[in-house]
């Protein structure tokens, strides 16, 4: 799969360096009181998610929100309803954006370099390598379904036994299959790892942009 | 010479069941290259799991006896911490994947050994060169075989002295099974051992320096007595087609050869890892839709026909046997709604399967075989398979490739793929090449 240049870009970004924006956006989405400060917020995260490979839709998405929130604003010529949405959206983005442009090797990486409980490290590696199967197991029994000349979309009664019991006999027995794989590919959460990445040039230009991004935002708090 | 691992009086039973093995004694000297066989759900595998620590560590049950790796006891060990002796690759290459792309993943267990990054970069680039592979790829897009070279890559890139490989060459098409051979047994002539479990015996045996094989829970020195199937009669193929296709292509990729099968006949398709087989099969199923090109069924356009009703007259059974097997128990799973019973009673004795086990209890093999019975019982006119020959041991081969020839004989149409060449010889099967 080919992807975007800015969208490479954003993947080479240290992840521990997503991880504190996203702690950041989550933080001032709580905190800002203004919805013009919120909006470049909401701009900035909407720009980012454009990014995101697979999720443009999710930032298209955003932005029938905005356009929604707009119209209503419009009519009722409310801030409030506005601030609220942006709110909303501040508060959603980050996450999508996190996980859409950091591979898993690489936010295993960056969770060992900062040295992070164990328990939680082998948590996210499992939930990380758990969010697809899912996806791809519920795909695959669906089509078993369809093979058996039933449509589930048409039987929705017929969900449960022919689909989420197979899915949930599949995501138990996985769960254990991925413990012992893990452990025949000698992963091994307290070794020390590779050692932490060195400094890119992307993370200074992703710094930048949110030093640029957090001076806009008190800018409108403060002068508002 | 010290033999690198030494079990003695090994005995594993999961919880409340008789023991799977008993007494097993078994020394491996370094540079071996060992092939155990044995039938499906003989204990092969748990053997294995044995020595790597997985039982009963994560299985359960009840482990007497000593494993040693030279003067170290390895059942003190858990499965990481054997890790360092011994690379094992799974029956389910799936399980072992954790990464996005073939690169990110054969850093992943490098990266665990903690090597230099240049050391690691040269690991890598040696062990894609080994085993064909490409760098770029996601895995989402690479065939069963393709996902199975690269799980063999990443263990064989961490050079433990002691590989465990779980039938390696269960997808893997003729071509890289010799590539596979051809590197095992220039890792034994540096020192490695190998110990491979596999029911495809003849293409390891030539090479193998011990074989044993697991009966009754022992293993036995020697292989296990030969099966001998006389090859089915020449199908009787009758003028009706039953698929037609015409200029058939999916996504990017050059059209498919134009087929023709007619009622009755037997048709194996073979190509290479990654070739697109299994997504002609698919296609034909109408899972996906063709982005060019026509197929017929029965004489029927497939292009607005849903896949619920093409189900009527087409089975698929597919790759993973786990997505198709949705009762209670065996004997649900061929009873359907509207199958007669006597011949879904037929079909369980036929295919040698235990009514009132659940589907999920049973071995990849037994799965394999009851997909196949819940398909057959529904009486389709085409049947179309794909890879269920893997983990099947001689005899149990036997019941399905007779079962599969009475089908053609009474009408139906096969089309199927394997890469064991014994498939095509019992069928008589036409062998359609596949290069996409």
């Amino acid at each position: 799969m080919k992807l975007w240049a800015p969208a490479v870009w954003f993947r080479q970004v240290n992840p521990l360096l997503k991880m504190i924006f996203t702690l950041l956006a989550l933080a001032l989405a709580l905190g800002l009181k203004t919805w013009t400060a919120m909006a470049v917020l909401v701009g900035f995260l909407l720009l980012l998610l454009l990014l995101t490979p697979r999720l443009p839709w999710l930032g298209w998405l955003g932005l029938g929100l905005l356009g929604g929130g707009a119209v209503l604003t419009y009519f009722t010529d409310s801030a409030g309803v506005m601030l609220t949405i942006l709110r909303v959206l501040a508060i959603l983005l980050p996450a999508p954006v996190l996980a859409g442009t950091t591979p898993p090797a690489d936010l295993v990486r960056a969770l060992q370099t900062v040295r992070l409980p164990v328990g939680l490290v082998l948590g996210v590696v499992l939930i990380w390598r758990f969010l697809p199967l899912i996806r791809q197991e519920s795909e695959r029994i669906w089509e078993a379904n369809l093979l058996r000349g039933i449509d589930l979309k048409r039987h929705p009664r017929l969900i449960f036994s022919g689909l989420f019991v197979p899915l949930i006999f599949r995501m138990v027995s996985y769960a254990d299959e991925v413990t012992v794989g893990l452990e025949t590919r000698g992963y091994d959460p307290q070794a020390p790892h590779r050692p932490a990445r060195a400094w890119r040039g992307a993370d200074t230009v992703f710094c930048a942009l949110v030093g640029v991004l957090l001076v806009s935002i008190g800018g409108w708090e403060w002068s508002h | 010479m010290e033999p690198l691992i030494t079990v003695r009086d090994l005995t594993f039973r999961y919880r409340n069941q008789p023991p799977v093995l008993r007494g097993v004694n078994l020394t491996v000297q370094p540079g071996a290259l060992v092939l155990i066989a044995g039938a499906t759900g003989s204990g092969k595998s748990t053997l294995l799991n044995c020595l790597a620590g997985i039982a009963p560590t994560h299985t359960g049950g009840e482990l007497t006896g000593l494993i040693q790796c030279k003067d170290i006891v390895l059942n003190e060990l858990g499965v990481r911490e054997r890790g360092q002796y011994l690379g094992v690759v799974l029956q389910n290459v799936e399980t072992q994947l954790f990464t996005e792309t073939i690169t990110e993943e054969l850093n992943f267990g490098l990266e665990n050994l903690n090597l230099a990054p240049a050391v690691l970069v040269q690991t890598r680039e040696r062990a894609l060169h080994e085993l064909d592979l490409p760098h770029d790829r996601l895995l989402k897009d690479l065939s069963a075989g393709q996902k199975q070279r690269l799980v063999l890559a990443c263990v064989l890139a961490m050079g433990q002295p002691l590989l465990l490989l779980d039938e390696p060459f269960a997808y893997l098409d003729p071509r890289s099974c010799e590539q596979l051979l051809a590197l095992l047994i220039q890792r034994t002539q540096t020192g490695q051992t190998v110990v491979v479990v596999e029911h495809r015996t003849e293409l390891v045996t030539r090479y193998a320096t011990h074989c044993y094989h697991v009966h009754q829970g022992r293993l036995q020195p020697g292989l296990p007595p030969p099966v001998i199937s006389e090859p089915l009669p020449s199908p009787q193929s009758q003028p009706t087609l039953t698929v037609k296709t015409t200029g058939l292509a999916y996504g990017p990729h050059p059209p498919y050869p134009d087929l023709q099968v007619s009622q009755g006949e037997r048709v194996l398709l073979q190509g290479a890892n990654g070739s697109g087989k299994t997504t002609l099969l698919r296609l034909l199923s109408g899972l996906v839709r063709p982005t060019q090109g026509k197929l017929e069924i029965l004489g029927q356009d497939t292009h607005r026909i849903s896949v619920a009703v093409l189900a009527r007259t087409v089975g698929l059974v597919l790759q993973n046997p786990n997505h198709q097997l949705f009762a209670e128990s065996v004997q649900e799973e061929i009873f359907q709604p509207g199958v007669d019973p006597a011949w879904a009673r037929t079909l369980l004795e036929r295919l040698n399967l235990p009514p009132a086990q659940h589907p999920q209890a049973l071995s990849q093999g037994q799965k394999r075989r009851l997909a196949l019975g819940a398909v057959l019982a529904r009486r389709p006119r085409l049947c179309l398979l794909d890879e269920i020959t893997v983990g099947q041991d001689p005899e149990s081969l036997s019941l399905m490739l007779k079962l599969l020839g009475e089908f053609t004989t009474t009408g139906g149409t096969l089309m199927l793929t394997s890469h064991d060449p014994q498939v095509a010889d019992y069928l008589q099967a036409r062998v359609v090449q596949v290069s996409n």
